[in-house]
């Protein structure tokens, strides 16, 4: 099996570099791309080669300026389902107030979420509660 | 006061109507209606009606009727019925229900009615006054609201930035990664030390008093020089600045300083960034006791959609650079505060100029 690979899209720098180590420490081999700018990785996504076996993380920041991560997943989701099939949308924020929690629930492609900071354990929590599991499951 | 409390009196006796202006024009400004189609209209021509009188007996419909029907679409005046004593029992009914405020007995006398309207009309003062406050409060409420949403974002979000950063530092031996990720750790850091300086800013804004001196415009421009000069030449932006003043003018410089600042330094942060020829422009001209503030600039510019909110708190229309969505929020607060106004034109990669015009003190 392939290696699975990650987007992540933050409008925060430190972020996105934040994940993309704390993906690197899990033990995690595919590529990580980064976008501080949602439209960017919309456009990323919907020229995409998908419908491949491999699956992409897709980490997902909620309070962005210009495009929020609700507005993020209302435009992902008139992308082709050969396209979103093959992504995984995890919410992360750094704050899990209810208003949030209850707006995540209601999106049915957002499939987990993290609260920040970003940490090895939460994010092998994460993936096993969606049923992948990470390649470096001992503890570091 | 200065205007004539307005009074509104329906009645299908003429007479009554006529013998009511008479007494009570010169005190009040008296509307009269002999329908109640008549009465309507001069409620909805004349939102500010503060006490309506109403005879109870009519051919078409009852004053309690008529006070009843009225009372959803327009329920800030006081209502008052004018009756005989046959009729006390549909009135004690309407008080109980709450749709009238009192009743004056027919034949009136004019005492009757002139203290029936100053209390309907201190009546009618305390409850617009409560609703002022309310409209205040429940715009208090939101901003609180607004708050409790960014000390999570804006303040526990550069924090747990920096935490992550921690957390990833403590397993890396990688000399090149640990430097970059202080970078980006100070970035962080600076960007919540920005929102704790703004944040400071809108309280004073907010529960500040001003402090009124006469502007040394050369004095100020010089030192918003001294500080964008610097900025400018890292960032190969052009910096210009005129002064054309004739009198003097009298503010509150603190908040002149912070307008300013935050105007420039939006100017600044929002440059194209491959662009060849950026510039800033700093115009100040006073005439007239009346000081216009121009900022221009040739950056990205801000998407037509956006422009009604860039003024709200926390709003952000652009990520290119950090922000704390207080800046032109607080340049908008200080702005009113010193009678000022302000206006933005821009269009989407040609630049913004935002103007601020302030009267002196």
């Amino acid at each position: 099996m392939e290696d699975r690979s990650f987007i992540i899209v933050d409008d925060r720098e430190l972020d996105c570099f934040v994940a993309t180590k704390t993906i690197r420490q899990l033990g995690e081999k595919g590529s990580i791309s980064t976008f501080v700018h949602p439209h960017k990785a919309l456009e990323y996504i919907s020229k995409s080669e998908a419908g491949g076996l491999e699956q992409t993380i897709l980490l997902l920041d909620i309070i962005m300026p210009i495009m929020n991560g609700f507005q993020f997943v209302a435009e992902f989701n008139k992308l082709p389902e050969h396209i979103r099939n093959s992504y995984y949308v995890i919410a992360i924020t750094s704050s899990m107030n209810k208003k949030y929690i209850n707006m995540v629930n209601e999106f049915e492609t957002i499939k987990g979420m993290i609260e920040k900071p970003i940490t090895t354990a939460k994010f092998r929590d994460l993936l096993s509660n969606i049923g992948l599991s990470a390649p470096n499951s001992v503890k570091a | 006061m200065s205007t004539r409390v307005k009074i509104l009196y329906l009645d299908d006796e003429l007479s009554n109507l006529v013998g009511f202006k008479a007494s009570f024009r010169m005190d009040y400004m008296v509307f009269t209606a002999s329908t109640s189609e008549e009465a309507l209209d001069h409620l909805r021509k004349h939102s500010d009606i503060r006490i309506i009188f109403c005879d109870q007996r009519m051919p078409e419909k009852t004053g309690v009727e008529f006070f009843e029907e009225i009372r959803t679409e327009f329920p800030l005046p006081i209502r008052i019925l004018l009756t005989g004593y046959t009729d006390i029992e549909a009135v004690i009914d309407a008080i109980n229900r709450g749709n009238i405020f009192r009743y004056v007995k027919k034949p009136w006398l004019d005492e009757d009615i002139i203290s029936a309207i100053e209390e309907a009309s201190k009546f009618y003062l305390a409850n617009s006054m409560l609703s002022s406050k309310n409209a205040e409060l429940q715009k208090a409420y939101n901003e609180l609201d607004k708050f409790a949403t960014s000390v999570s974002h804006d303040i526990r979000g550069p924090l747990s930035g920096v935490l992550g950063g921690i957390h990833v530092a403590q397993k890396s031996d990688d000399i090149h990664e640990l430097k970059e990720m202080l970078g980006l750790m100070e970035k962080s850091v600076n960007q919540l030390d920005e929102f704790i300086r703004s944040m400071h800013d809108y309280y004073s804004i907010r529960r500040g008093d001003l402090n009124i001196s006469v502007i040394d415009f050369d004095e100020l421009v010089k030192n918003l020089q001294d500080i964008y000069e610097i900025y400018g030449k890292v960032n190969k932006v052009h910096f210009s600045t005129t002064i054309d003043q004739e009198g003097s003018f009298r503010c509150d410089e603190l908040s002149l300083k912070l307008i300013l600042n935050n105007l420039l330094s939006n100017a600044f942060k929002y440059q194209k960034l491959d662009s060849e020829n950026k510039f800033v422009d700093l115009s100040i001209s006073v005439s007239r006791g009346v000081a216009t503030f121009r900022v221009k600039d040739n950056g990205i510019g801000i998407p037509p959609h956006h422009i009604q909110e860039v003024f709200n708190l926390f709003f952000r229309a652009s990520a290119q650079a950090p922000g704390s969505g207080f800046g032109l929020y607080n340049v908008k607060d200080a702005t009113m505060k010193l009678n000022g106004e302000i206006q933005v034109e821009s269009n989407l990669d040609e630049g913004t100029v935002v103007e601020v015009v302030i009267p002196t003190k």
